[in-house]
This record gives structure tokens, C-alpha cells and sequence, in this order.
């Protein structure tokens, strides 16, 4: 970038640009806001640049929510020495505040986070006679079958769930592993999957759940659905509570706030070690690949990744140490080449692997000392 | 001294033998004038892609018109049709091969990223992280509702019971901060090579 390093000089400019572009996004329909929008651009090409960089910014900083957790804190070291060399003459005036650790970006986050976890939580509903199943798979298994009501349940292997088909209600409850719903359309009568801290509620859509520990994934192909937390006197939600406790939020407007829509095309994983929220954009075809054999994790802790393994390829794998569990992988798994993925992971972790009978165990690599 | 100067805003000629001719002229003149601005205008909701799909589809719009009209009727002809065809795209947004853009630029790929991509993302990402923690308390929420959660101006207003005017002055302050702390990343980085 050729970049003047007196940046505040054109701050005032920049923040006309951002006037613009708040009331662009508010009434995208005004012809006449457009006009003058447009004769503003015309009037200066500095006026079109900075509006471009509006825009740069606004994407960039839209990365943040897929991005949460312990790696803020745990690189964020090599970003924020360096923020502070920014020249003084770089700061907007209003910003005083001391550059914290990275730590503290992670917490930052845990707040937009725990947003979702204090919502008024929705009773699950009881009334009513109920048409009961319970399902399971065993690992490797892969079992397709639709409910009485036409929707479709297709579960992964080492799963487990429990239907609940009332005149007013669909629950059903996911208590291990993972599934895809395709939900047969009925407005009158929710569709709820409810799995670890969350009520996953749809109408008419497909979507995906899968469950380990205290984590879900939820990934939507198509149509919305709204992600709530289940009340729980202990366990995550009451964590998340402290975590926000703790920084001091305002607990006020928190409680107000809506269910989190997730849309298709989107995946919300909530939980796990760091009981941080991820929102990722994925690919429709790609939400319930692994019905083909295919496994996509974004960042995914590696004891949920191989919780997925198992279900789908049958295929054990222990890890000797749960700090283990924590590491964050990204990639496909493909569930005929478990093997081969399993032998690549000291190439990527600071691990080693072996075998024990049928299953792999996974330890801590020790650095030979020299 | 304007780079693209504006047309002119009179009359086209009617019924004209030629009129066909110079309609067609006066459309790519509007169009070479505005694309850019088309798109930036796309661009404040909808992704790069998206956005040149939908500004293609709005000058076809534009050819089929029957009617000669004035050029800024054509203008405003074009940027009208350009938004209902945004906000339809948000709305029909499921069933649409490419994703969210509000998530950023992850969408702007159609392939998956690379490892190195996704590690140049992740770095970016921590950094608008550690921005917006910088940020005071309120400010941060009313961005991360507009922003990451695609809230209007109205909604965040109510959720945090806060005026309009207040949640727009947090909009800008937030931009304004991150754009500085992201422009004084990227000054390190060149000075490091």
C-alpha cells in the first residue's frame, strides 16, 4: 500500500465515507440518497477512495466471529507488539485505552459469544401424548429413515437419538454423535433438535447436528434455523454466565437480545474447550458430506474431530493426553483414509501416533533435548 | 478535479432513425461513469461476486427498456433496479450458491481456500479481534450486532436502548478504529520486508 503515514489526516474523510455507506446499507431503495451519493463520489476521487476503504474494512472485520477462542490468545502476541508501534499521531483521540494482551480479544469475543447463551430460554414442551423412539448406531454404521411426520433422519455412526412426535411438538433429542434432518414443512408444529447447550428450532429446512462432549455444530444447507440455549443449572451456560460475569458486561441488554438465526450456508459451533462460538460460512453441498464419506472441519478441536472419525468409519483413535483435544484442526477426512490422515498429524501437530491392536493413540511428541 | 465526470442530464433524442444508436451509446457512457460506483453501492451488502452478478444483470435490465429516457432517469433506473435485485438476492440468500458475504471475504472464494489463505485470514481475522477489543464496551456491541449480525440501525437501537444517532456514531468509531489499527499493521509488515 502506498500509504501516508499521517493516516489521521484523512480521518475526517473516512468518517463521511462511513456516514455513507450506514445510510446506504439503511435505505438501499432511496433513489434520491443514491444521487447524492453518487454527485458526493463525483465531487472528489478522494471521496470514492475513502468509501472503498470503508468497505475493505467492513470485510475485514466481519472475519471476526468464525475466529474466537484460545488462537486469539495464543499468536495474538506477534499483533499486538506490534500495534504498539504505531506512531501516537495514528490514534484516534478517543481511544485511550491500553492495548491488553490478546487474552483479552478472546474474552472480547466470549461476550459476543455469551450473547447467544442468555437468551429467555424456551421450555421444552411436554403437553400432549407423544410418539416416542429411540434410535442408535454403532460406529461406522450409517442409518437413513423417515419420521412419521415425512421428515427425514439420516444419522452418522456411534449416534444416538430419541423422537418425540406430538400433536403441537417435534423434539427430538440428539444425545451422542451426529445426524441430518430434512424437515417435512408443518408451521404449526415445530421441528426442535435439542443437543448439548442448545435448542435448534426449524421449520421447513435441512440441516445438520452433531454433538461431543459439550460441543455442537450446527450447519444449515437450506432455509433458517434459530439457535437458542437449553436452560441448564450447570454445566456450559452457566460457565459462559461467569465468563461475561467476569468482564463486567452489562447483563441488561444481553438478556434481551433474539435467538441467533443461522441461515443456509452457515454453521455455528458453540462450546468445547474454550466454550467459545464460531460462526463459519459453508458450503451447501458440503453440510452433510459426510454421508459420502467426506469429513470438513474448520477449526475444529481434535476430540470432536475424532469423535466424527469414529462414527463414521468405526475407526478408534485415542489421545493420550485431553490436553490433545484442543489443538484446532482444519481439513477433510476422508473416512477411507483415516489411516493415512492419522499418520499425517505429527506433520502438522507436535505429536506422535501409534498403533495399539485396532485403535491409534495419540501423544505428546517429547523433543529430544540437545 | 473529478475523475469521472457526470453526464449530462438532458434529453434524449426521439423517435429518432439514429435514436437506437444513441441510446445505446448514452448506456455504455452510464455505464463506464457508474460501474464502480454500482459496485461499491452493491458491495455495502452483498459480496464482491455477488455484487458484479447483480450489477451485469441490472444493465440488462437497462438494454430492455423500450422507452428512450432521460440519462438520469437511466441512472437512477439503474441503481433502483440494482438494489431490488440486491434485496432479493438477501432474501433468497438460501438457496444461493455463494454464502453469507457478511462473513467477509471467505465468501468472495469459490473454491475452498488454501491452508496459506486461510492462515493470512486467521491473521487478519486475530487482528480485527484485537481492535474491536479495544474498543469501549457499548460501542463493540453495537458494532458486532450491526455488523456480524446483520442488525439495522433500529434493532441495535432498541436491543441496547440506545439512540439512533448514537449506534451510527458507534459504527463510524469502530470503523475508524479498525481501519487505523489495520493501516498501521500493514505500514509494520511493509517496513519488516
Amino acid at each position: 500500500m502506498n500509504d501516508d503515514p499521517t493516516v489521521t489526516s484523512d480521518l475526517p474523510r473516512f468518517r463521511e465515507a462511513c456516514e455513507w455507506f450506514v445510510q446506504l446499507r439503511e435505505q438501499p431503495e432511496s433513489t434520491n440518497l443514491i444521487a447524492e451519493w453518487l454527485s458526493w463520489c463525483n465531487s472528489d476521487p478522494r471521496n470514492r477512495q475513502a468509501f472503498e476503504e470503508v468497505r475493505n474494512t467492513w470485510l475485514i472485520v466481519g472475519l471476526v466471529p468464525a475466529h474466537t477462542g484460545v488462537d486469539a490468545r495464543a499468536d495474538g502476541s506477534q499483533i499486538v507488539p506490534a500495534a504498539r508501534h504505531t506512531p501516537p499521531a495514528c490514534r484516534p483521540g478517543r481511544i485511550h485505552r491500553p492495548y491488553k494482551l490478546a487474552a483479552a480479544a478472546a474474552a472480547g469475543l466470549a461476550i459476543a459469544a455469551g450473547i447467544f447463551w442468555l437468551l429467555v430460554p424456551a421450555p421444552l414442551s411436554t403437553s400432549g401424548s407423544a410418539d416416542v423412539s429411540t434410535f442408535a448406531t454403532v460406529p461406522g454404521e450409517h442409518r437413513s429413515f423417515m419420521l412419521a411426520d415425512g421428515s427425514r433422519v439420516e444419522m452418522a455412526g456411534d449416534s444416538r437419538l430419541r423422537v418425540s412426535l406430538r400433536a403441537q411438538t417435534r423434539d427430538i433429542e440428539l444425545q451422542e454423535g451426529e445426524a441430518y434432518f430434512n424437515v417435512a414443512h408443518d408451521r404449526a408444529r415445530p421441528f426442535t433438535v435439542h443437543a448439548g447447550a442448545l435448542h435448534v428450532r426449524a421449520v421447513g429446512t435441512r440441516f445438520d447436528v452433531r454433538t461431543s462432549a459439550d460441543r455442537v455444530v450446527v450447519a444449515v444447507e437450506e432455509g433458517v434455523v434459530v439457535v437458542e440455549p437449553r436452560p441448564e443449572p450447570t454445566g456450559p451456560m452457566s460457565s459462559m454466565l461467569s465468563t461475561i460475569r467476569s468482564l463486567g458486561g452489562d447483563a441488561r441488554p444481553i438478556n434481551r437480545l433474539r435467538p441467533l438465526h443461522v441461515r443456509g450456508g452457515q454453521e455455528i459451533a458453540v462450546g468445547g474447550p474454550e466454550q467459545d462460538l464460531q460462526l463459519l460460512p459453508i458450503e451447501p453441498t458440503q453440510v452433510s458430506s459426510w454421508r459420502e464419506g467426506r469429513l470438513r472441519f474448520a477449526r475444529e478441536p481434535l476430540q470432536s474431530v475424532i469423535s466424527s472419525i469414529r462414527g463414521v468409519s468405526g475407526q478408534e483413535i485415542e489421545l493420550a493426553d485431553p490436553d490433545l483435544g484442543e489443538l484446532r484442526f482444519t481439513g477433510t477426512v476422508f473416512s477411507s483414509g483415516v489411516e493415512a490422515w492419522v499418520h499425517a498429524l505429527p506433520a502438522i501437530f507436535p505429536v506422535t501416533v501409534h498403533r495399539d491392536g485396532a485403535r491409534f493413540i495419540i501423544e505428546h511428541r517429547v523433543e529430544p533435548r540437545g | 478535479m473529478p475523475a469521472v465526470t457526470l453526464l449530462p442530464v438532458g434529453d434524449l433524442p426521439q423517435s429518432d432513425q439514429c435514436a437506437e444508436k444513441t441510446r445505446n451509446s448514452a448506456l455504455s457512457l452510464l455505464f463506464v461513469a457508474h460501474n464502480e460506483e454500482l459496485l461499491s453501492f452493491l458491495m455495502t451488502r452483498l459480496s464482491e461476486a455477488e455484487a458484479r452478478e447483480v450489477a451485469q444483470e441490472s444493465y440488462a435490465r437497462l438494454l430492455r427498456l423500450d422507452q428512450l429516457e432521460t440519462l438520469s432517469f437511466l441512472r437512477a433506473y439503474l441503481f433502483k433496479t440494482a438494489s431490488n435485485l440486491s434485496i432479493d438476492r438477501l432474501r433468497h440468500r438460501a438457496t444461493l450458491r455463494i454464502t453469507q458475504p457478511q462473513l467477509g471475504f471467505l465468501h468472495e472464494l469459490a473454491s475452498e481456500p488454501t491452508p496459506e489463505e486461510l492462515t493470512a485470514r486467521e491473521q487478519e481475522a486475530r487482528l480485527a479481534a484485537s481492535c474491536l477489543e479495544e474498543l469501549p464496551e457499548a460501542c463493540r456491541r453495537a458494532f458486532l450486532l450491526y455488523r456480524v449480525y446483520e442488525y439495522s440501525l433500529a434493532e441495535v437501537s432498541h436491543e441496547m436502548g440506545v439512540s439512533e444517532r448514537m449506534i451510527r456514531y458507534y459504527v463510524v468509531q469502530a470503523l475508524s478504529h479498525c481501519r487505523m489499527r489495520l493501516k498501521a499493521s500493514r505500514c509494520e509488515q511493509d517496513a519488516q520486508k
